[in-house]
């Protein structure tokens, strides 16, 4: 049985979203399936560049991108030095283990209407609630990251006598480099995914908010059109991420 | 005065322990001349291993004095380099960042550390290699880069842990040259573990046999075939009479410590 | 060895560990109180407030059924997302080809912020239980495929040549040697689908449902009703970590019993 080649699959890839979308194109336009439930992919294409380039979308792009900013960029300086701090006292990691295992699985989410009834309908609720789904993938995967350098670079170090900080930034974080950024590819993520379900839930602008109101107010291309444009995002946002994660990896995990 | 000094050194894990402890080193005293290649080999858990890490200051005797360069030895000092089995090269460098690592930690400046480095590159046989990282690289061409990482600090003394222990047949057989020619030409004392006894004997000046635990020195081998060693000697009576020897030597300490654990 | 008097406070004060563990929750709720205190019980309840709030909705009758309707709900969107998962990762799993093929699909839409394909469900499945358990279930569904996927990846082929050398049939194969493997992973696999299928019914019975604890939880904040939000809030986290307590104790036991270990953060 032949591997197929990587130029074969990439082909087949496109071919199968190819596909996909003109499935959704007839569907849409050969009236089997009701416009106020399918819009063609056609009109998603157009009316998203209309939104975009008339600049009526604008201010729901800013809010999105702004608050997913700020929650991972405070996740990030939140994050990362708690996870050192777990690996520098590896007690204090044994007690909180399970807990952050557990913060993982739960709905965090649940908060968010509380944050509004405390904070009001404006952005801080949302940074809030994405922040807090961001931060423990952060924390984890930098102890992770610190836990698996190896014994023998620690043992270069001191056979160097290398200073407390020289080892911290020449020996352990270069190693720990790789690991960190998954946590920082996630934080990432589940930033964007906060800000939006938000949004989407109860909010007074966003791009979340925007596909919920079409949603509510019929306007499917433009629902549709919004849509879109956040899988766009999330999907190149992820692809640029995970580049450079392997780019990270490929250099940094030798045997 | 000797290089290295090693006079009644004891190490003593866990004394306050039950049964006192274990001591893994007892009494030992040998010095290590200027430019000289020492060996040591022994059965596993004789103490060779933490005899490297005393010498390297990374651990204290519990009673005995080590000495370099008159010196005591009391932490990991720029004068001691070490290499250790396991592939120690940093993968997020490259060859020529990785023989500098020592020296830019040191403060030298880029320019000179830069030049040392490419002596020392050409000098392991890596010439052309600057730019590739560790996992462009082969097993023996890390530990090169290792090696050389350690020789760019100019150390008095080189300990080797084993450092081809973690290779194949043959490539430990190319880097056993290879360090015979770098340290002939620079003239660097060695102090090198391995649990190959031909490999012991065809690069030192003197092989130290370790009885097992409490790691003893059962003898000191004067290896007197002339240098260079070329690749033949070990085809050479001369030589298997002295492999021959240690080996009976380490066979009787096998068995002591086969017997003593049936005992136990 | 003399044994000290080790009365079971003693043990579990000589243990630190478990002592800072035991003592997490207990800071939880402390650190809550000092909230409540700091922000006024009008805008944040506390601890006391809140467990009379639970019990207030209980005896009134809206707290069961209602939590007893969403976890059901999570229930089948489980099932749904577990076994599709995982006949989905193994499949993956197995294929090169597939594998390659579909993981850029898989991971890529794993990255996508679901909620915003939401109306799609509810064209589909129309308001009901339906589109609750159907979006619950593709929440889910992709923590399995790629957790069951990668474990698959990874058993090592030396596994494999064995069962082929002792002429194992494909079913014996997958049974005796790739099953046991993978249980662990499997474990963790099932957890994680839990959570996000658990996230993914919140969700929808926060914006379109006319059932469930999360509509409640809707109710309660359109009209800034805070005892009632942490009430059920509570009641989530409640339930949702004690659910995942369930799976890991099992991942737990797995991996002491067999000595094996899994690593995954997804």
């Amino acid at each position: 049985m032949a591997v197929r080649t990587s130029r074969t699959i990439r082909l087949g890839q496109l071919g199968l979203l190819a596909g996909f979308v003109v499935v959704l194109q007839y569907l849409a336009t050969s009236g089997l399936v009701g416009n106020i439930t399918l819009a063609a992919p056609t009109a998603m294409v157009s009316t998203m560049v209309d939104l975009l380039a008339s600049g009526a979308i604008v201010n729901d792009v800013v809010r999105t991108t702004s608050a997913v900013l700020a929650a991972f960029l405070l996740a990030v300086v939140v994050g990362v030095p708690i996870g050192w701090l777990l690996w520098r006292y590896g007690t204090l990691q044994r007690v909180l283990d399970p807990y952050l295992i557990a913060y993982y699985a739960m709905p965090v989410f649940a908060f968010y209407p509380l944050l509004i009834a405390l904070f009001g309908l404006n952005e801080l609720p949302i940074v809030l609630i994405a922040f807090a789904m961001s931060v423990v993938a952060i924390v984890i995967n930098t102890a992770n990251g610190f836990g698996q350098v190896r014994e023998v670079f620690a043992d270069v170090g001191r056979s160097l006598n290398l200073t407390r900080w020289q080892s911290f930034r020449h020996v352990f974080l270069p190693a720990a480099t790789p690991y960190i950024f998954t946590g920082l590819k996630l934080g990432f993520i589940y930033a964007l995914i906060g800000v939006i379900a938000s949004e989407f839930i109860l909010a007074n602008a966003g791009l979340g908010f925007q596909v919920s109101y079409d949603y509510r107010n019929f306007a499917t291309d433009r629902m549709y059109a919004v849509m879109l444009l956040v899988v766009i995002f999330a999907v190149v946002a992820n692809v640029v991420l995970r580049r450079i994660e392997d780019r990270l990896y490929r250099r940094s995990v030798s045997r | 005065m000797a290089t290295l000094e090693i006079d009644g050194v004891t190490k003593v894990y866990n004394p306050d322990g039950p049964d006192g402890g274990v001591e893994a080193v007892s009494d030992v005293s040998f010095d290590v001349e200027k430019g000289q290649f020492l060996s040591i080999v022994g059965p596993t858990g004789c103490g060779k291993s933490t005899l490297l890490k005393m010498v390297a200051g990374l651990i204290r005797p519990t009673t005995g004095t080590i000495r370099l360069d008159g010196v005591a030895v009391t932490e990991p000092a720029d004068e001691v380099g070490i290499v250790f089995q396991e592939d120690s090269t940093f993968p997020w460098r490259t060859t020529l960042r990785n023989v500098e690592f020592g020296l830019e930690m040191r403060g030298v400046d880029r320019a000179e550390r830069r030049e040392r480095s490419r002596e020392i590159i050409d000098l392991v046989g890596l010439s052309g290699f600057e730019d590739a990282y560790p996992n462009e690289l082969s097993g023996g061409m890390r530990q090169r880069v290792a090696i050389g990482r350690t020789l760019a600090m100019n150390p008095e003394i080189m300990l080797m842990d084993e450092p081809f222990g973690a290779l194949d047949e043959q490539t430990r057989l190319i880097l056993g040259e290879e360090l015979l020619r770098i340290c002939r030409e620079t003239e660097q004392t060695t102090f090198f573990i391995t649990h190959s006894i031909t490999e012991a004997v065809h690069l030192s000046d003197r092989v130290l046999v370790m009885s097992a635990r409490p790691g003893r020195i059962k003898r000191i081998v004067d290896v007197d075939l002339e240098r260079p060693r070329k690749a033949d000697v070990v085809t050479t009576d001369r030589f298997n009479r002295i492999v021959d020897q240690i080996w009976d030597d380490l066979r009787e300490e096998a068995e002591k410590g086969l017997e003593a654990s049936h005992r136990r | 060895m003399a044994t000290s008097t080790s009365s079971p406070v003693h043990r579990l004060v000589d243990d630190p560990v478990t002592l800072g563990r035991l003592l997490v929750p207990v800071a939880i709720v402390v650190g809550w109180e000092l909230l409540t205190l700091l922000l006024g019980a009008d805008l944040l309840p506390g601890p006391v407030q809140t467990l009379g709030a639970i019990q207030a909705g209980v005896k009134s009758g809206w707290v069961v059924p209602n939590l007893v309707n969403t976890l059901l709900t999570i229930a089948m969107g489980f099932a749904i997302a577990a076994v599709a998962g995982f006949v989905v990762g193994v499949a993956l799993g197995s294929s090169e080809t597939g594998y390659q093929f579909f993981e850029p699909f898989v991971l890529n839409t794993y990255a996508i912020p679901k909620i915003v394909l939401f109306p799609i469900f509810l064209f589909i499945f129309k308001l009901g239980m339906d589109q609750k358990v159907a979006f619950g279930a593709f929440h889910g569904f992709f923590p399995m495929v790629i957790i069951t996927m990668t474990a698959v990846r990874e058993l090592p082929d030396i596994y494999l040549d064995v069962g082929r050398s002792l002429g194992l049939s494909r079913l014996q194969t997958a049974r005796h040697i790739v099953l046991p493997y993978i249980i662990v992973h499997l474990v963790v696999a099932l957890r994680f689908a839990f959570s996000l299928t658990f996230l993914g019914v919140i969700l929808a019975e926060l914006f379109a449902a006319k059932s469930g604890i999360g509509l409640y939880l809707r109710n309660a904040m359109s009209v800034f009703n805070t005892q009632r939000i942490m009430a059920i809030v509570t009641i989530l986290m409640v339930v949702a970590f004690l659910g995942n307590l369930a799976f890991y104790a099992v991942q737990l036991y797995l991996e002491d019993r067999w000595n094996l270990s899994a690593e995954k953060v997804v």
